[in-house]
């Protein structure tokens, strides 16, 4: 790929930068290039502590006591000019996951149809229509954005976070969708709940799933979601 | 088999120096709310800087010891008491089996660090032991202590205990009032200018709302501009995010990796560790400081502590 673009770095506190990519010359393969860039960081352990890629940024932090600013700047900036950014052809499989849409696991499926005005059942034909793409991982353990959401279905993330959701929750904003691996706090829509375990720190590889991995959405009555819970106790 | 949880106080979790490089996988640091106390702790008494500690939260546990160590706490003052008797922080204290050592409820500050002179034997998790309670991994079984818990701990490391100077001055350094030096964040700019310098002028409340991800801080309003669906960027600990409506969110040790509010601010480094010392009623107030003069005051901090550079 032609190098006719650069992004941003700007500071993030004493101690990070956050480089942005926003050029035209990336539309469509944004989010690929700034995973394939923080995974290139990654691979220079010892200047970053951390390289944490959202989907559109990312951010590297450093210990100003052992690397200072400006050589902390001239680092990345090097090391981002050097990167070579090539789109990968590998072909991800899909992983199925099931989800309950009924009430008691789906506080904000009401609200999402009447704003959209759609039926409860259009929601989730829509929800399960489609083929998403592992877009990134954070947030917490194992959190996968996914993408894209139909546009049918887009709404803005709630103003007041709820406190406490169930693990499994099934959540939506803006153009993505997203499972909560844990029980805790989040702002997203939830509009329904999966019995899969998408993070298992007792298990070899604690990620059910990765950035790139293709998902597809499976509706479940609460009958073989309490079945699927207990099978997973077994 | 060698410290017994008689109870266990409010919430007391193992934890060492975190758990880095997983971020990217959305693996907060966790880690000990307060990393200088923290750090503090295992220096003073001799140990490695990321030896396992036990974190108390303002109100402490009694344990009882099954085998002979030698103990130190750091912190907020929660007054620890051996067989009854009132011990000093900061200075090592030798225990024998069957002694008691008992931390009381802390009035300022919030948390206490208990560092031993043996390893605690836990469960470890990509490269720490750190109790994570969402995920419930690290520490023991990855819960916060409970009664009859008992720690395993093994291989006695007693060294030369060191001593600072500072200690004196570090104790005055708690207090319910608390000025944060901090930068402003990636969004700082989707607020109005009253709101940015209110932001730095006004003083806010914590929240009961708040634990080792963040703390909720209770002030007056921001004006933010809305966004239509602003995408999630990374967050880390110290950053100040605000939801659009609704009060802001100081994060701590264990915040998430991501997240889509506003990021208006950052606490700098030299600052960042006293977000694990906030407590429920706490007034804090935000002051700006630029880049350089951050690492300036950071350099000091390192001469007269130079464990910080480790943590």
């Amino acid at each position: 790929m032609k190098k006719n673009f650069k992004p941003s770095i700007t500071q993030f506190g004493d101690d990070a930068f956050l480089v942005r990519a926003e050029t035209k010359e990336l539309q469509g393969k944004l989010n690929e290039y700034i995973l394939a860039l923080a995974k290139y960081l990654r691979r220079f352990e010892g200047t970053w502590i951390d390289v944490i890629s959202a989907e559109e940024s990312f951010a590297v932090r450093f210990n100003p006591l052992e690397i200072s600013v400006a050589n902390a700047y001239k680092q990345l900036d090097k090391k981002i000019d050097a990167f070579n950014f090539q789109k990968s052809n590998q072909n991800h499989p899909i992983v199925n996951i099931p989800v309950c849409y009924s009430d008691e696991f789906a506080p904000d499926l009401q609200i999402v149809a009447q704003e959209k005005s759609l039926s409860i059942d259009d929601v989730v034909e829509q929800h399960t229509s489609v083929t998403y793409r592992v877009t990134v991982i954070g947030f917490t353990p194992g959190f996968a954005y996914l993408g894209d959401l139909p546009e049918a279905l887009f709404m803005p993330r709630r103003s007041v976070p709820r406190l406490y959701l169930q693990p499994g929750s099934i959540g939506i904003t803006g153009h993505r969708t997203g499972i909560y691996p844990l029980g805790g706090p989040g702002g997203w829509q939830i509009i329904g709940c999966s019995p899969m375990a998408l993070f298992d720190p007792s298990s070899e590889n604690p990620f059910k799933l990765s950035t790139g991995m293709r998902v597809k959405f499976t509706a479940i009555s609460p009958e073989q979601f309490h079945q699927y819970k207990t099978q997973r106790r077994q | 088999m060698s410290i017994e949880v008689v109870s266990p106080g409010l919430q007391t979790t193992i934890q060492d120096n975190g758990r880095y490089g997983w971020r990217h996988m959305g693996v907060p640091q966790s880690g000990a709310a307060d990393l200088f106390s923290f750090g503090l702790a295992n220096f003073l008494h001799g140990q490695s800087y990321d030896s396992s500690v036990l974190e108390c939260t303002l109100s402490g546990p009694r344990l009882r010891f099954l085998k002979s160590m030698q103990i130190l706490m750091t912190g907020a003052d929660m007054q620890p008491e051996i067989n009854g008797k009132q011990v000093a922080m900061f200075i090592p204290c030798k225990v024998k089996p069957g002694d008691e050592l008992t931390m009381h409820a802390c009035l300022v500050g919030c948390r206490s660090y208990i560092a031993f002179s043996e390893d605690l034997v836990c469960d470890a998790f990509m490269g720490s032991n750190s109790t994570y309670l969402p995920a419930k991994l690290g520490g023991l079984n990855g819960k916060a202590l409970e009664s009859g818990d008992v720690i395993p701990t093994a291989g006695d490391k007693t060294n030369q205990v060191r001593q600072l100077k500072s200690v004196a001055d570090l104790r005055q350094t708690f207090s319910n009032e608390w000025v944060f030096m901090a930068m402003p964040g990636p969004e700082f700019d989707l607020i109005d200018a009253a709101s940015k310098t209110l932001l730095f002028s006004a003083t806010y409340t914590v929240s009961n709302d708040s634990n080792r991800m963040g703390s909720r801080l209770a002030g007056p309003d921001l004006k933010i501009k809305k966004t239509d669906h602003m995408i999630s960027g990374p967050l880390f600990p110290g950053t100040l995010q605000c939801p659009t409506e609704g009060s802001p969110i100081l994060l701590g040790a264990d915040a998430q990796t991501l997240g889509g509010y506003p990021r208006l601010l950052q606490i700098a480094l030299v600052d960042r560790h006293l977000i694990g010392q906030l407590r429920p009623g706490d007034r804090i107030k935000f002051q700006k400081i630029s880049i350089s003069e951050a690492y300036e005051q950071l350099q000091q901090q390192a001469l007269l502590f130079p464990f910080i550079s480790n943590i």
